[in-house]
């Protein structure tokens, strides 16, 4: 089973989580999934998800690092 | 970066350049004793600072097939198991300037002394090849010590590697103290790193350097006891780091390990928590390495690199005087010579305690001071014909005179190496105390009165031939003029003393 590891920095909400679990499910086609959620406010908006060894940052958090190593 | 270069960047900046990356990242498996182990983390180098969710950081030292170990820098205390372990594709670096001249900081840069932080200058990495051969030039200006039985007899010259070695409280950071201490005026920046010290002790060093003025020119870099071991273990190179940033201004620098016994045992604990095999003594493998990579970093640069130097006086204790244990002998091959501590002499009264048939500068001599080689060659022939005959003089009862002369002068050579931990002396007193000893003038002073011989002489001598006494300070060669006012000197001071001359011999 493949672990999929989700942080947000607030909730999400039921129907969210479904179109983020059927569009991924679509990625990874052959394999059983396990969605685990998590709330990180240090994400400060928006989500992650990290999947094996790679992280896919999706945060407010990651931009502004990003806008702030390009300065 | 002004203000205006700011907006200059933003613009540039391109929607691509904040898309969402794909990223390696590790996973915390386990967490304990400062020790993190992760799942893998692609592509970490060995040596690579890393960093937690929680924004604490780490450096990544064992590479292994399936997990990394890594030790914990800072904020032991927020790390939890599953939090992601980011690379940040830096190897670890301490920020310096000007300013930290005076400072006390922790192994990470970060000001312990309460006061602010260190403003930003240059980041300077704690890793570093050192100098190679073509950029050195051979030791060739000396370091006074202060101390006369090391500046006479195992000079110290500037980018040398002098090891101070002794067993415990046997004087040996009172040495290295004395050496900064008499770096006063002399343009040297001096940088003392204590690793697994007790905070008071370390507390009344600091104190001590301020209350003789000694801060202004010296860095403290601190990573007590009660520290984890991986600042411990980072503290000399982060002092080397600080002693780099003066060499790129081609200042010489002064730099001590206080001491890197405890150096070795904090990597030895790092070793065996990540789980390396180990080898001798319970040390790792690479524990040469570990202090060879940083004392190959002293150097003495030639004109083209800008002309600085940075000395290295490493200490090391040992236990029962046991040179022969695995990190002495490591450290003894590494460094340019040593000065051996014996507890034996420090109980007997013999301060500093330094052993002096066992010690040795292999580079220094070159770089010694020419009044000073003058007197020293006689020095250490009588010191030597003097431990040759004590030891056989124990055994007759009747000597002829001439052995009881040679043993006479011996004790009184041996008597004036003695000197109070605090008290530095200039080049021209010591040529004048040491030129008096090894011409017999001491011969007919009674032993125990030569302690305030040495004061009140000193002081004679600058107040009778003050031009004189400015030439020695130079360290220039001693000429038949200097010879014969030396001589007057004594005369002129037996006269002015007679206290110290009832006995006639
Ligand atoms: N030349 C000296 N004359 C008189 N006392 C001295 C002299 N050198 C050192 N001492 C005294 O001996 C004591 C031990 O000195 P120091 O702390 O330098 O030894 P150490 O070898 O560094 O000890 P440790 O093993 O605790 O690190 C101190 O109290 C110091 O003042
Ligand atoms: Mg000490």
């Amino acid at each position: 089973m493949l672990q999929i590891n989700i942080a947000s920095s607030i909730p999400l909400s039921d129907s969210q989580k479904k179109k983020l679990e059927g569009s991924l499910q679509k990625k990874y086609q052959k394999e059983e999934l396990q969605f685990n959620y998590q709330i990180k406010e240090e994400l400060i908006a928006g989500l992650s998800l990290s999947v094996g060894g790679k992280l896919y940052d999706a945060s407010l958090r990651a931009r502004l690092s990003q806008l702030a190593s390009k300065i | 970066m002004s203000k205006s270069d700011i907006f200059a960047n933003l613009g540039s900046i391109k929607d691509k350049d904040l898309s969402v990356e794909r990223i390696s990242v590790g996973k915390v498996i386990s967490y304990a004793d400062g020790i993190v182990f992760t799942d893998e983390l692609q592509d970490v180098q060995a040596g690579e600072l890393v960093t937690f969710d929680s924004g604490v950081f780490g450096l990544a030292l064992n590479l292994e097939k399936n997990r990394v170990g890594i030790i914990v820098l800072s904020g032991l205390a927020k790390i939890k198991t599953g939090d992601f372990v980011y690379r940040t594709g830096k190897i670890l670096s301490i920020n310096v300037s000007d300013e930290i001249v005076g400072r006390v900081i922790d192994p990470l840069g970060q000001a312990e002394d309460g006061k602010s932080a260190i403003a930003v200058g240059k980041e300077m990495f704690l890793e570093k090849i050192a100098p190679g051969v073509i950029d050195r030039e051979g030791v060739n200006q000396p370091l006074q010590t202060g101390v006369k039985a090391v500046d006479a007899l195992i000079p110290i010259g500037r980018g040398q590697r002098e090891l101070i070695i002794g067993d415990r409280n046997t004087g040996k950071s009172s040495i290295a103290l004395a050496s900064i201490l008499n770096q006063k005026g002399q343009d040297v920046i001096c940088i003392y790193v204590a690793i697994g010290q007790k905070k008071s002790t370390l507390a009344q060093f600091i104190q001590t350097l301020e209350d003789k003025g000694a801060m202004s020119y010296t860095t403290v870099v601190s990573a007590s006891a009660s520290e984890p071991a991986s600042l411990q273990f980072l503290a000399p190179y982060s002092g080397q780091a600080v002693a780099e940033y003066f060499l790129e201004q081609g200042k010489d620098v002064l730099i001590v390990f206080d001491d890197l016994s405890k150096h070795a045992q904090a990597y030895r604990e790092i070793s065996l928590l990540l789980k390396r095999p180990s080898g001798r003594e319970a040390y790792p493998g690479d524990v040469f390495y570990l202090h060879s990579r940083l004392l190959e970093r002293a150097c003495k640069l030639n004109k083209e690199n800008g002309g600085g130097s940075i000395t290295a006086l490493p200490i090391i204790e040992t236990q029962a005087n046991d040179v022969s244990a695995y990190i002495p002998t490591n450290v003894i091959s590494i460094t340019d010579g040593q000065i051996y501590l014996e507890t034996d002499l420090f109980n007997s009264g013999m301060r500093p305690a330094i052993n002096i048939g066992l010690s040795v500068s292999r580079v220094g001599s070159a770089a010694q001071l020419k009044a000073m080689k003058q007197v020293s060659g006689s020095l250490k022939l009588d010191l030597a014909q003097f431990r040759e005959l004590a030891a056989f003089a124990q055994f007759s009862s009747d000597l002829d005179s001439a052995t009881k002369k040679l043993l006479e002068r011996g004790k009184r050579v041996s008597e004036i190496l003695k000197q109070p931990w605090d008290l530095q002396m200039s080049v021209a007193d010591q040529v004048l105390m040491i030129f008096a000893a090894v011409n017999g003038y001491l011969d007919e002073v009674e032993v125990t009165d030569l302690a305030d011989w040495e004061i009140d002489y000193l002081n004679f001598a600058k107040s009778s031939n003050p031009k004189l006494v400015a030439y020695l300070l130079t360290g220039a060669k001693i000429e038949g003029t200097q010879e014969e006012a030396l001589e007057k000197l004594i005369k002129d001071f037996k006269k002015a003393h007679p206290r110290f001359y009832k006995k006639e011999v």
